[in-house]
């Protein structure tokens, strides 16, 4: 699972979301790519769960590139905490902000049917809504 | 490097608000400078220059009349599209040139042939895409075809295995690869590890790892302070 191995802070604010991305809106590595349409939080499980249905997938050959890493820590209280009291819970998770463009995955060394096939399963386990994207398109 | 015309407007207004009406009306802002002459700015169709860059590409000598009677060489510098929809073009930098002096220029290298490596199960890897030239405008090539119809598993093309003129400096390392054909990695099915009990055993691996929260830094910092 991905998770930062040193931070500066152990909470941060939430954000905010608005906006298109500054970088990473390009295919850099790969062949094709998997583009973000919308704003939102991946966690890692999902960003691990969507690499691991692309590699499944792709099985032999290919090239695979993660194009985001999960920076933020999200917190929660416990279960059956009353609100307040001053102290908020714990870093849960973590979560990349992704913005609508982002390129979330790049993929090489397949034919463009397989690389396809592997994004539309990685879409599935993604919380937001994705498009197939390919360097010559 | 090919040399076109391109139509081009001067305009007066500036800033995000003009901008935004320049392209709803169809047009796309541009700038235009170098050479130590004055910054200029400018307005495209936006249909008319992407009928142009489907054509000609970005790699082209534009001959560029902002005083009617007087055109200038320019080449393309940069070309902001929209992240999501990368057909809608935001600006367009144009940098002004002198035929008799070098200029940097990335050109895209293409690969042609099928490696027989692939038959043998290896997979193209295309590192390098595009090679910065000096080179005089003129000499500038529109790409760099790559033959890599000899690649076997295991072998290279490196940026010094390229025949280019002797008048054309590559400005990329000799020794960087632009495409190589390497040894298939195999993803190990793990089924049992993730469908099984090796799940199991996966997630008590994850689950003893999480309590462990990153090194934070800034307390890191506080602590040697208060020492």
């Amino acid at each position: 699972m991905l998770t930062p191995k040193r931070v500066m802070h152990r909470y941060v604010h939430r954000g905010k979301r608005r906006g298109k991305p500054v970088r990473g809106s390009k295919i850099n590595f790969g062949e094709y790519g998997l583009q973000a349409m919308e704003a939102g939080w991946i966690t890692s499980n999902q960003i691990e769960s969507a690499r691991v249905a692309i590699t499944r997938y792709v099985r032999r050959g290919g090239k695979i590139w993660i194009k985001i890493f999960p920076h933020k820590p999200v917190s929660k209280k416990p279960a059956e905490t009353r609100m307040g009291s001053g102290k908020k819970g714990p870093p849960e998770y973590w979560v990349a902000v992704v913005k609508p463009g982002r390129i979330l995955y790049e993929l090489s060394g397949v034919s463009l049917e397989d690389a396809k096939g592997a994004m539309e399963r990685a879409a599935h386990k993604l919380p937001i809504k994705t498009k197939f994207v390919a360097r010559n398109a | 490097m090919r040399q076109a015309k391109l139509e081009i407007q001067q305009r007066d207004t500036f800033g995000k608000q003009s901008a935004r009406a320049l392209r709803r009306a169809g047009d796309v802002p541009a700038v235009l400078y170098g050479r130590k002459q004055g910054t200029v700015a400018i307005q495209i169709n936006a249909r008319a220059f992407k009928q142009f860059l489907r054509t000609y590409g970005e790699n082209v000598i534009i001959n560029m009349e902002v005083t009617a009677g007087n055109p200038e060489p320019v080449i393309i510098k940069d070309i902001q599209r929209d992240p999501v929809e990368k057909q809608v073009l935001l600006h367009a930098d144009f940098i002004r040139i002198s035929l008799d002096e070098p200029v940097t220029s990335a050109v895209p290298v293409i690969l042609v042939g099928t490696p027989p490596g692939i038959q043998e199960g290896g997979v193209l890897e295309f590192s390098l895409r595009q090679l910065m030239l000096h080179c005089l405008p003129i000499q500038i090539p529109n790409e760099i075809s790559v033959d890599v119809s000899q690649l076997e598993v295991g072998d290279f093309i490196h940026v010094s295995d390229l025949s280019l003129d002797e008048e054309i400096e590559v400005l990329d390392e000799a020794q960087r690869i632009i495409a190589t054909v390497s040894q298939p990695r195999i993803h190990v099915e793990e089924t049992e590890a993730e469908d099984g009990e090796g799940e199991g055993e996966g997630e008590g691996e994850d689950a003893a790892e999480e309590p462990t929260e990153p090194e934070v830094i800034s307390r890191r910092r506080d602590d040697n302070e208060a020492e």
